[in-house]
């Protein structure tokens, strides 16, 4: 019961709060406690804390956005050096080619399979830089789960595939192109290079036609069973490969922003959609471009 | 843009929320917006339904909810009537500046009241929910 008080005293603390003041808090408290129960946990006249993983973890996750915080626990004990790293290095972001020489650091650290969520977000000018590099260092992340590209040249890329290529990332569940390059076949065919792909989310694409040569002949179909973001979409032709990408789209939400008529992929997913959203904007505490939602009242 | 009007969502029989816009919304359907949009998903699952307003927004809304729609009369017994009612919770999400929370959302509350006074919403057996997100302008991104 104490330790549950500790627990929700300590995450009533501002997100500034670091790991030196999260030790004091809890070594206050417990001078508060009988022997008795300071024994039953792990408690040591110093006044030391050994706190069971899943509430470390706990306090980590509060933290998990105040990187200065996380870098400090790292420092704490092994525990807490455990748990803050796997958030530190959960997202990894590339934004110009030598980023990706920081690879060859997370292989070295030990720390490459902490890795869940992949952002290559290239500068205007260095994007035909970025794509030669993603196919040949994408298998380094062996747990990626998450991969979010912009301005990536998908007709560019799929030229550089190995002959008979069908799986780019097996782990990948979610996939975000942001003003993505190339036809809508190449694009379609790119979505199907991820086998476990269950979230789909494209914005703006710039359209370039391709020869069908580019355009390789894949026979695997991932789940897409969850949610589907369209923004800025507002070519037919890709509404419709979308709807026949597969037979029957499966996606559980679908959430249109800016786009043009969307008839054909709102059936496709008729059976199973669960959630329709048609409003520009994002009410679920995210960060977005200009601005931010800091709770409601 | 999407029209919500021509939108044909019948199909959807697994439908259990939805969030438009609620520009389009009275763009859409003038005349009785929120009952006349329901009324388009037939799914017996919906259970929520989000109309987000923005900043430009606000007296236009404030105005649909002072006004009390006219309905036709139908021939059918109030007990038919009620059958029809749908269980579907309406939430009036707000995305307005920090500093106008305070000024907007008191008339805002007032015309919602009088809205649900004057049988706006009886259409459907829950009760609709106002809700304000505060916005605040992110100096980082």
């Amino acid at each position: 019961m104490d330790v549950r008080l500790c627990v929700i005293h300590v995450s009533t603390f501002a997100p500034t709060v670091d790991a030196k003041q999260v030790s004091y808090t809890l070594w206050f408290n417990c001078k508060h406690l009988t022997r008795k129960m300071k024994r039953a946990l792990g408690i040591s006249k110093a006044g030391s804390v050994r706190l069971p993983q899943e509430i470390v973890d706990y306090i980590l996750d509060y933290v998990s956005e105040d990187r200065p915080t996380l870098l400090a626990c790292t420092h704490l004990s092994r525990a807490w050096c455990i748990g803050a790293r796997a958030h530190l290095y959960r997202t990894f972001t590339v934004s110009d080619s030598m980023g990706f020489d920081a690879i060859n650091d997370l292989q070295s650290m030990g720390t490459i399979h902490l890795v869940r969520k992949m952002a290559v977000a290239p500068r205007m000018f260095q994007t035909d830089l970025i794509v030669p590099k993603i196919t040949t260092r994408l298998n380094a992340f062996t747990h990626l789960q998450d991969l979010d590209i912009r301005y990536l040249n998908v007709g560019e890329l799929l030229t550089r595939l190995p002959r008979h290529c069908d799986v780019l990332k097996s782990t990948v569940r979610t996939l975000t192109l942001r003003y993505p390059r190339g036809s809508t076949k190449q694009i379609l065919s790119f979505v199907r290079l991820f086998p476990s792909l269950e979230n789909l989310s494209v914005d703006n694409i710039e359209q370039e036609s391709a020869p069908d040569a580019v355009i390789p002949d894949l026979k695997s179909s991932p789940p897409l069973t969850g949610r589907l973001t369209l923004t800025g979409i507002l070519d037919q032709e890709f509404m419709s490969g979308l709807a026949s990408l597969q037979k029957g789209l499966r996606f559980s939400t679908l959430d249109l922003q800016f786009c043009g008529e969307a008839q054909e992929v709102i059936d496709g997913c008729a059976e199973t959609m669960r959630r329709f959203i048609c409003s520009p904007s994002d009410f679920r505490g995210k960060t977005t471009l200009h601005s931010s939602h800091d709770g409601r009242c | 843009m999407i029209d919500i009007k021509n939108l044909d969502l019948s199909r959807c029989d697994s439908l259990n929320h939805v969030e438009v816009n609620f520009n389009a919304l009275v763009r859409a359907f003038p005349d009785d917006p929120f009952r006349n949009f329901i009324s388009t998903i037939p799914s017996s699952e919906l259970e929520t339904c989000l109309i987000v307003s923005y900043d430009n927004d606000l007296d236009e809304l404030e105005q649909a909810l002072l006004t009390t729609p006219k309905r036709k009369r139908k021939s059918t017994s109030s007990q038919e009537e009620e059958e029809k009612k749908r269980d579907v919770k309406i939430t009036f999400g707000l995305d307005i500046e920090k500093e106008e929370v305070e000024g907007r959302h008191q008339s805002l509350k007032a015309a919602f009241d009088s809205a649900i006074g004057n049988g706006v919403f009886e259409f459907s057996t829950s009760t609709p929910v106002l809700e304000v997100y505060p916005r605040v302008w992110n100096q980082t991104a």
